[in-house]
């Protein structure tokens, strides 16, 4: 077991915590995965100190939980499977190294860099990002990208890695390794002179390391820096609602607008997460939930630097004929929230507290990949499973994100309950785990599982699994990191 | 070596007699190289034995066979490179040709299922058909629309389509041990929209941003992205290969070939269509490209060359402009018109409008062309393939072409084109791609020449950091980037013995497990 000194030789004395105070942020989350308090925090004053970090803990045969983000946390990955964890603290790593607006990249962001902070550094490049929908304010955005996380402008999500680009890895072997073009021949410095921005995530050569980090759960590397894709700041928009009572609808809609390129953020959720996201307190979500339309559809025409308003009219024109087709129709404002107010809200990371959490005070999540087809038939089975379970409809909401292009939509259902009602969390903890199995039989791809769901759907796929160890055994041949999770 | 009557038995005992080979004329046959990298031996190493198998459970079966027997296996589709010949004696060809169904197209989601030898031009046509269209591999729609085939796998249409890295999405692999192994969805639901997860995804260990040759096992079924295509179903054409033409363009199509006098308007010029978003395709072609694409022959490609040469400025770029209604086309052709004026674009004229242009929007499209600029000067092509990050490294690093180039056409020991190096975008700028297309008539000397052309770019990549080229082909390149390219080598080692513990994925073009 590792000592507290040799851990203070790596990191220095202050970075360095055997505070019980601070091991108990980290002993359990929002999640119901069991509460297990770590023996250290450690902070990382510099990627430098990862690798030795590391070779400390493969020697002693210590567990380390690395954790990018801020509290609060959802899913369970970030508390220990182990009893001898370290949880390595990366939010203090905030450099953005470089911000190049004509390769539209943000390179070699620290993995500690929040989404407000990338923001606000990229936009005065003329630049922004592709975020997750209001993303809380201490996420980071290397976590997010690490996690798959869906983003909300599909038109510019070519690739389900996306917006990641080449990362900086620190394996259980104690090795450092950067992915992609960041490879090299040589330093990042010397590659810059050279005109290199470490933008391309696949490589180097035959192999594409990055996907195996992404959707790990900390499982593969310790991931100290990524570099970010960015997207061009319109120079005009047009946000618009459009709503009705028929999913099928508004799904062939998102189908088009997406397949014609015509909007940035596009997105689907029925009036309970609508309300959710929106209503700052109680009263106001009561409403929203019963007076805005079951489902709606937003999206946000943009255009950039040559003929805006030509662009803009065009598009708009496009969009209006598609939706008439459909017998839909676009609309500035909907149950009283205006377009752009909602646009504002959607690309802004939540102020706290974080919005899932801000009405009943708790919120678990239950998402999954899947096809347009299979979509109402799962929704079906959520409300049956919600019904069942005896807990309200009403604090159910449905978030549908068209991913890589429109050729998959995750599908977010979101338990909106009180945490501090034992009982209640006991249901919406169970109706979690049991929901599980009728989804998969339904068409649900758990392609990011987590918690005490994660077994359960590794199992379905023994091939996959199997192939996944031989790979950990190259990468983590101790099993230090983050043992317990997936099928690790 | 040649195969025991055991081995030959227990393979034919898998695919039946008719698809399994030891004549030595069928051998011969398949040990024949021409085309890309080709030197001046023209016959390869022969395989012991061409199979051909039909399905997947026919490759996992012959492969667990060559574990058996201590056989290599060569996995190829359409095959276009000496990547595609065995290393040595002691390998057998697994000849895909048999697997060349086109699974599903899920309009929907908008992607479509192949096996290895479904061609480009196949399934673009029958896309079409569905409003539908893919990214076609540079090489041309004759290769395999397997987003796992192609080397590289980036095309004409990149721009818009994306590239084959990027496009995978479900897929099944034959793992060099013999084990099928579904990614995705498919392995957990027998669907094909996603091919990543449950967790970490396995696409970063089948292939990088190129794939193993052949190196670790074999790709028998997978899910590309599909796109929309502006056009009609279909586009009648006149007259007969290679002098054709659509009867008629479809509206909302436009194609123009601009050039700058200097290195600075192109990257201005690219970085402002990707930014515009406004092109379906975009390609970095020279002036000898433009005429290879129009050209029926080598005596009017030459001749081309030197007519386009006179109105080419300098560095070009050939794009196709789409439109998905009359105002999206309105609206690009007019941003482009600006973008001409803002960097002072020439067009060559020539290609602007009429038969000229109306053939070559449509050769552009359907990536017919490519042999022609590839294989008809010479028959046999090669040269220096280039990674992808940002316009800038690749820009710089290709500049030193223009004179290690003309050197050699300068001794007479290339085809004299034109050394203006190519470099295309991707995925609407976001990424860029650069190349030096050199074509050669194999002897030794040019053999000797070439290959210290390109010993010569490597050893200009690591000095200068630019990157890792694409086309690493077998240990010795590859060990010569590892140490300045954080061991890489090391990692992709480790993988190979992993996933073929018995060394049988024949890796002499990827890399062996031998530290």
């Amino acid at each position: 077991m590792v000592t507290a000194e040799q851990l203070r030789q790596v990191v220095g004395e202050e970075n360095v915590s055997d505070d019980p105070a601070v091991l108990a942020a980290y002993a359990s989350d929002q999640s119901f995965v069991s509460r297990l308090s770590p023996h250290y925090v450690v902070r990382i004053p510099s990627c430098d100190a990862v690798p030795e970090l590391v070779r400390l803990a493969r020697e002693t045969r210590t567990s380390l939980v690395p954790v990018s983000s801020g509290a609060p946390h959802f899913h369970g990955d970030t508390v220990p499977s182990a009893g001898d964890a370290i949880i390595v603290d990366l939010s203090g790593l905030k450099t953005i190294d470089l911000v190049d607006p004509k390769e539209r990249v943000a390179s070699a962001v620290g993995a500690g860099v929040t989404f407000g902070e990338l923001m606000t550094a990229v936009a005065e490049h003329g630049l922004r990002l592709n975020l997750p929908l209001r993303p809380r304010a201490t996420k980071s955005v290397v976590g997010s990208l690490l996690s798959r996380e869906p983003v909300i402008m599909p038109h510019y999500h070519w690739d389900i890695c996306d917006p990641a680009g080449s990362m900086e890895v620190v394996f259980g072997t104690g090795d450092l390794f950067r992915t992609g073009a960041a490879a090299g021949p040589g330093t990042l410095a010397e590659q810059r002179a050279a005109g290199g921005r470490q933008k391309e995530a696949a490589g180097p050569s035959a192999m594409s390391l990055h996907r195996l980090l992404q959707g790990g759960q900390g499982t593969m590397g310790i991931v100290t820096w990524a570099s970010v894709r960015c997207e061009l700041i319109p120079t005009l928009e047009q946000p618009c609602f459009v709503a009705s009572d028929d999913l099928a609808k508004l799904l062939q809609a998102a189908h088009w607008l997406v397949r014609l390129r015509l909007g940035n953020e596009l997105f689907l959720m029925d009036r309970v997460y609508f309300a959710a996201l929106v209503a700052e307190e109680g009263e106001t979500f009561l409403q929203l939930a019963k007076e805005a339309p079951s489902w709606l559809l937003f999206f946000n025409l943009g255009a950039y630097r040559y003929l805006p308003e030509l662009r803009i009219e065009g598009q708009s024109a496009d969009a209006r004929e598609l939706l008439q087709g459909l017998g839909l129709e676009a609309k500035p404002s909907l149950a009283g929230v205006s377009a752009w107010e909602f646009l504002e809200q959607v690309r802004s990371p939540s102020p706290e507290p974080y919005w899932k959490l801000r009405l009943c005070g708790g919120c678990q999540d239950v998402f999954f990949l899947t096809t347009y087809k299979k979509l109402q038939g799962l929704i079906d089975v959520m409300r049956a499973a919600v019904e069942a379970a005896g807990f309200s409809l009403s604090r159910l909401g449905i978030y549908l994100q068209p991913i890589v292009q429109g050729t998959s939509c995750h599908v977010e259902f979101s338990l909106f309950y009180d945490r501090a009602d034992a009982r209640e969390s006991a249901t919406v903890r169970e109706l979690a785990i049991r929901v599980i199995g009728p989804l998969l039989a339904g068409g649900a791809f758990f392609s990011r599982p987590f918690g005490e769901a994660a077994r359960l759907i590794m199992n379905r796929d023994a091939a996959t699994v199997e192939a996944l160890k031989k790979f950990k055994a190259i990468v983590d041949p101790d099993g230090i990191l983050n043992p317990g999770k997936l099928c690790f | 070596m040649t195969l025991t009557k055991e081995q030959y038995r227990a393979l034919a005992a898998v695919v039946g007699g008719e698809h399994l080979s030891d004549d030595p004329v069928d051998l011969d046959a398949w040990a024949w190289r021409s085309g890309q990298a080709a030197m001046a031996q023209d016959f390869k190493p022969r395989f012991e034995a061409i199979v051909m198998p039909a399905c997947t459970e026919e490759v996992q079966a012959l492969v667990r066979l060559c574990n058996k027997f201590g056989l290599k296996f060569k996995a190829s589709s359409t095959g276009w490179g000496s990547y595609c010949d065995p290393g040595g004696p002691g390998c057998i060809m697994l000849d895909l040709r048999r697997m060349d169904r086109i699974l599903e197209i899920n309009e929907e989601n908008m992607y479509a299922v192949v096996e290895p030898y479904v061609i480009h031009a196949q399934l673009q046509a029958e896309l079409m058909k569905r409003g539908l269209c893919c990214n076609v591999n540079g090489a041309g729609g004759n290769t395999s629309a397997l987003p796992l085939a192609a080397h590289e796998g980036i095309g004409h249409m990149s721009a818009s389509c994306g590239i084959g890295e990027r496009n995978l999405l479900a897929c099944e692999w034959v793992t060099p041990a013999g084990e099928v192994v579904r990614l995705g969805s498919l392995g957990s639901l027998g669907e094909w929209f996603c091919g990543d997860g449950p967790g970490p995804s396995l696409r970063g260990v089948m292939r990088g941003n190129v794939v193993p040759l052949g190196g670790l096992g074999v790709y028998t079924k997978a899910a590309v992205k599909v796109y929309h295509w502006p056009g009609p179903p279909s586009v009648e054409l006149k007259g007969c290969s290679p002098h054709y033409a659509p009867v008629k363009l479809p509206p909302h199509f436009l194609l123009r070939y601009l050039s700058w006098p200097a290195e600075e308007g192109r990257e201005a010029g690219i970085r402002r269509l990707g930014e515009s978003e406004i092109c379906f395709g975009v390609m970095g072609f020279n002036a000898n490209m433009m005429a290879a694409n129009v050209a029926t022959n080598n005596e009017e490609e030459l001749r081309l060359t030197e007519e386009y040469s006179k109105q080419i400025v300098g560095p070009g770029v050939c794009l196709v402009i789409a439109g998905n209604s009359a105002r999206d086309f309105e609206y690009k052709r007019r941003v482009l018109e600006l973008i001409v004026q803002e960097t002072g674009a020439t067009s060559l004229k020539a290609v602007e409008e009429g038969e000229v242009h109306d053939a070559f929007v449509w050769r552009f499209i359907r990536v017919t062309a490519s042999i022609r600029e590839t294989m008809r000067a010479t028959g046999v092509f090669g040269g220096e393939v280039f990674g992808t990050d940002s316009y800038l490294v690749q820009s710089n690093f290709i500049q030193h072409s223009r004179k290690d180039k003309a050197e050699l056409v300068a001794r007479g020991l290339v085809y004299p084109d034109n050394t203006d190096p190519f470099i295309t975008s991707l995925e609407q700028g976001q990424l860029t791609h650069s190349e030096v297309l050199l074509r050669w008539t194999p002897d030794p000397e040019v053999a000797q020449a070439a290959a210290e052309y390109v010993a010569k770019a490597n050893r200009n990549a690591v000095e200068g950091h630019y990157g890792l080229p694409h086309h690493l082909w077998g240990d010795p390149q590859h060990d010569f980037f590892g140490p300045h390219t954080c061991n890489y080598t090391h990692w992709l080692r480790k993988i190979k013995k992993a996933y073929d513990p018995n060394g049988v994925a024949e890796s002499t073009h990827h890399i062996t497990a031998a530290e």
